[in-house]
């Protein structure tokens, strides 16, 4: 049996070229790779490979590239120069800075998250996910700035970890091998931006609050139609038009996580908004008006945090989901997904919150092995004609 | 807007090596080869002249077994008229010696 021959230093930097090619120069990093095979000896391979390097630089460079760099120069300063008072918290902030940045570089490259999609709906969808991402670090540098009363970043890593998880399956639904087609995407974010506005005002507004819509007729009971209904008329729509039940799930799935993400993220912006309109939850020996003041918004967004964790679930599914499953082990993390999200409702049903929490947690880190292993098997044959 | 900014001495000698057989499909290696460039120079111009649509670009239809296909070359319409406008003087830069190379 032969042994696998190690990589040269050739393949090395021919491999580097063809990785640094933009995505839409595939098929060139493909000819290139051609051309090296057939070259015989070690310096003409060497030359060879380092002239695709160059070659891919110059694509590269004038192009995505000092967009990218641009965008996370301006990112990182924002964060530097934002007045974070605790270290803690603004190494926190760095560190979403350069997952957001490594994802959106790998967003533009042939693999799990890129390239787009070349459907108007997959061009959208990024889009607003790039302004939300950057309104999200804008909106965490301002309420962190200067000193806090509490424990300083309080919530920062939850919601990091969750914005990098709706990040990261986002950019794999909207890649281009990804299998939720334009229908599934237009109708799954209209359910959601429809549902989401209606769940909030269904829910105690800041906890302890009588929900928005009782000033509504009939108490706006019938917004609880539209939050079933929407995910459901998203589904039923995709599988009219696409034929497809698994694309069906996804827009109902997707439609489901947009709703809870815009419940937290209503809720969270309520706090920002109107600061004055925050009910008194905490008792009035808890601290100065300050300290209560902190702590009543802490506690009132127990009811958002609860949002952010369903909406996580339904995004860990959806990662299990959303590209086709090659290998065996990719079926068996599928499967395994599917189950451990279904555990956690029930437990929630019974009123196990930390099995409900250790569930959702389970099946996050299943969904995303899940989504890593559909590459790069379940990538396409390159194109031999062009 | 189409440029019409005269070609590089690099890009005139691809050209003309194209268009001495403008039926032949030619590999990357070979034309480097022949015109003096290395990857570095010749891809960049490839691509550029393929972007234009003064390349056809086709994959080889029989490549030996253990190798990939590889890319094959050969000028359209637009750029068999391009390599006539540029290339009239046979004393171009293919007599006077090999273009710079990238490396």
């Amino acid at each position: 049996m032969s042994r696998p021959r190690r990589r040269g230093a050739a393949e090395t930097l021919l491999a580097l070229a063809t990785w640094i090619l933009p995505a839409r120069r595939h098929d060139w990093g493909l000819a290139m790779r051609a051309e090296f095979l057939g070259l015989e000896g070690g310096r003409d391979r060497t030359r060879f490979a380092l002239g695709c390097v160059r070659t891919a630089l110059l694509q590269a460079v004038t192009r995505r590239a000092v967009g990218h760099l641009t965008g996370t120069a301006a990112a990182v300063a924002l964060v530097l120069a934002g007045g974070i008072a605790s270290p803690v918290v603004e190494a926190e902030v760095l560190s979403l800075v350069l997952v957001m940045a490594s994802l959106a570089w790998l967003a533009g490259r042939p693999g799990l998250f890129g390239p787009t999609g070349r459907s108007r709906a997959a061009l959208l969808t990024r889009a607003c996910g790039y302004v939300v991402a950057g309104t999200y670090l804008l909106v965490t540098v301002v309420d962190n700035r200067g000193p806090q009363i509490l424990e300083p970043g309080a919530g920062v890593p939850l919601g990091m970890v969750t914005f990098a998880l709706y990040a990261a399956v986002l950019l794999a639904m909207t890649a281009r091998d990804s299998a939720a087609g334009p229908v599934c995407l237009a109708s799954g974010a209209g359910a959601g931006l429809v549902a989401g506005p209606a769940c909030f005002m269904l829910v105690p507004f800041e906890r302890v609050l009588p929900p928005l819509a009782d000033s509504l007729p009939g108490h706006g009971l019938w917004l609880a139609a539209i939050v079933v209904g929407a995910p459901g008329a998203a589904m039923l729509t995709t599988a009219l038009r696409t034929g497809s039940v698994r694309q069906a799930v996804v827009a109902a799935l997707y439609g489901g996580a947009v709703c809870a993400a815009l419940v937290s993220l209503l809720g969270y912006g309520a706090f920002l908004l109107f600061p004055d309109r925050m009910p008194g939850i905490v008792p009035l020996n808890a601290g100065s008006p300050a300290v209560r003041h902190a702590l009543d918004r802490l506690e009132a967004g127990d009811e958002y945090v609860a949002g952010l964790i369903w909406g996580s679930l339904l995004v860990a599914v959806l990662g299990a989901l959303v590209r086709r499953a090659v290998r065996t082990r990719t079926v068996v993390l599928r499967a395994a997904t599917l189950c451990v999200a279904a555990l956690a409702p029930l437990c929630a049903a019974a009123a196990d919150t930390s099995a409900a929490v250790l569930a959702v947690a389970a099946a996050i880190v299943l969904g995303m092995l899940t989504l890593a292993t559909t590459w790069p098997a379940g990538a396409p044959a390159p194109r031999l004609s062009p | 807007m189409t440029r019409t900014r005269r070609p590089s001495p690099q890009t005139v000698a691809v050209l003309r090596a194209l268009a001495a057989d403008p039926s032949a499909w030619r590999y990357g290696y070979e034309l480097g080869r022949q015109v003096g460039l290395k990857a570095g120079s010749l891809y960049p111009i490839l691509i550029r002249l393929a972007d234009r649509e003064m390349l056809e670009t086709s994959w080889e239809p029989d490549p030996p077994q253990g190798r990939p296909p590889r890319h094959l070359y050969r000028l359209t319409g637009a750029g068999r008229l391009l390599a006539a406008e540029v290339t009239p003087e046979p004393d171009g830069i293919g007599a006077q010696g090999e273009p710079r190379s990238a490396w």
